[in-house]
């Protein structure tokens, strides 16, 4: 669970176009609707802020180079679709797979098809797809240690814009003085 | 990735105090500048472990980072970051190289703008030209234990981005012993230098990565 106490921190990898960025991913609550992705760069420098609310994601703070509008709805929704967005407060019909033990949801908006299974024998979504009339538009893989947060997720953005984020979590104690 | 680069090497030779207060004007600029270029020209080498400290103030939190740096006159820098996790920026005269995990990406100084912007930038610092710059508006102050230089961004590109830089000095003006940089958004981090060794002697393994 995420919350203004228990902020999440990744170290990210992010392969915009030909760019290349890494650094630090935190993720924490602000308030009850509210909670804010913030990238950092190792060395300090913030490069972006995506506010997150119940059904939105806007950037609230995005570096010179990076800001403009193609790469920071492309972060916004990606982004948020590695939060399972797209999935909350949507009616999706539902695959049970006894064999194998697991569950397909499926949502549909906007002339796309969101694809989410679970782990076998867990409410824990392990894979998301996201696709299109023709072809697959993103995959986003979800690996988990012993909590129900995700230890690892690997999300890829096909087509004219490209996008590759791996995110792999990491335990700290607490930061604040 | 550049645009670190540019911070990082600001940083190496810079210092802050955010809680420090009661600073005043320095009244005697000239000597104060004077021992800067006098300890700029007698440090050929210089490293030191340090402790950066992220604070994003709209969501009052901290992110802290921990490592050890390295530099070598004429043009020779390593920025290791050993926590949370590791990874390295080596400047080794008109090469870049950043090692993240085991992948290692080189660039070429000179074929890029920006990476010869942040090498002059570099130099300038060390030889004391800094003080000169056209880049930053700087002022001197002074509490009863450092000399803190506010520095200014003058540049388009820079000052977008960059409100402030604080480098703090010790009263004897031996070495830079904290920085601290203000983003426009009101974040700031903070660096720490512990374990100072001026002039030791720095393997040159050490600015090389494979």
């Amino acid at each position: 669970m995420v919350s203004a106490e228990n902020p999440i921190l990744y170290k990210a990898q992010i392969f915009l176009f030909n760019k290349y960025y890494t650094g630090l991913l935190l993720h924490k609550q602000t308030d009850s609707l509210t909670s804010h992705l913030v990238f950092v760069t190792e060395v300090g420098m913030k490069m972006f802020d995506i506010e997150i609310q119940k059904d939105s994601q806007k950037m609230a703070y995005c570096f010179g180079p990076m800001n403009k509008p193609k790469i920071t709805n492309l972060l916004e929704n990606d982004m948020g679709a590695i939060l399972l967005y797209p999935l909350l407060n949507k009616t999706a019909k539902i695959y049970i797979n006894k064999k194998q033990g697991n569950t397909l949801y499926v949502t549909r908006e906007k002339g796309k098809k969101y694809l989410y299974f679970t782990q076998a024998n867990s409410g824990r979504i392990a894979k998301s797809l996201v696709r299109g009339k023709l072809f697959t538009k993103q995959k986003t893989v979800y690996k988990y240690g012993t909590d129900n947060l995700p230890e690892s997720v690997s999300l890829k953005h096909k087509g004219l814009l490209r996008l590759r984020i791996k995110l792999n979590r990491i335990i700290t104690t607490k930061t604040n003085d | 990735m550049r645009k670190q680069l540019l911070y990082i090497l600001i940083c190496m030779l810079s210092v802050s105090i955010k809680a420090q207060t009661g600073f005043k004007a320095v009244k005697d600029t000239v000597s104060l500048k004077e021992k800067i270029n006098h300890i700029s020209k007698e440090t050929n080498s210089l490293e030191s472990d340090f402790v950066q400290v992220k604070t994003l103030s709209m969501l009052s939190e901290k992110i802290t980072s921990k490592g050890h740096f390295c530099f070598k006159k004429d043009n020779m820098l390593r920025w290791e970051y050993v926590s949370p996790y590791t990874y390295i920026i080596v400047i080794n005269k008109d090469k870049v190289l950043i090692k993240d995990e085991s992948k290692l990406k080189k660039y070429d100084m000179n074929s890029n703008k920006i990476f010869k912007e942040i090498n002059d930038i570099m130099i300038s610092c060390i030889n004391g030209n800094i003080l000169s710059s056209n880049k930053f508006k700087i002022a001197y102050s002074e509490n009863d234990k450092s000399y803190r230089l506010e520095l200014t961004p003058l540049v388009k590109g820079m000052k977008e981005s960059l409100k402030k830089i604080y480098m703090y000095f010790d009263k004897g003006v031996t070495s830079v012993i904290k920085l601290e940089m203000v983003e426009s958004t009101d974040d700031f981090t903070v660096i720490d230098f512990t374990n100072k060794k001026v002039n030791g002697d720095i393997p040159a393994e050490k600015f090389i990565l494979k």
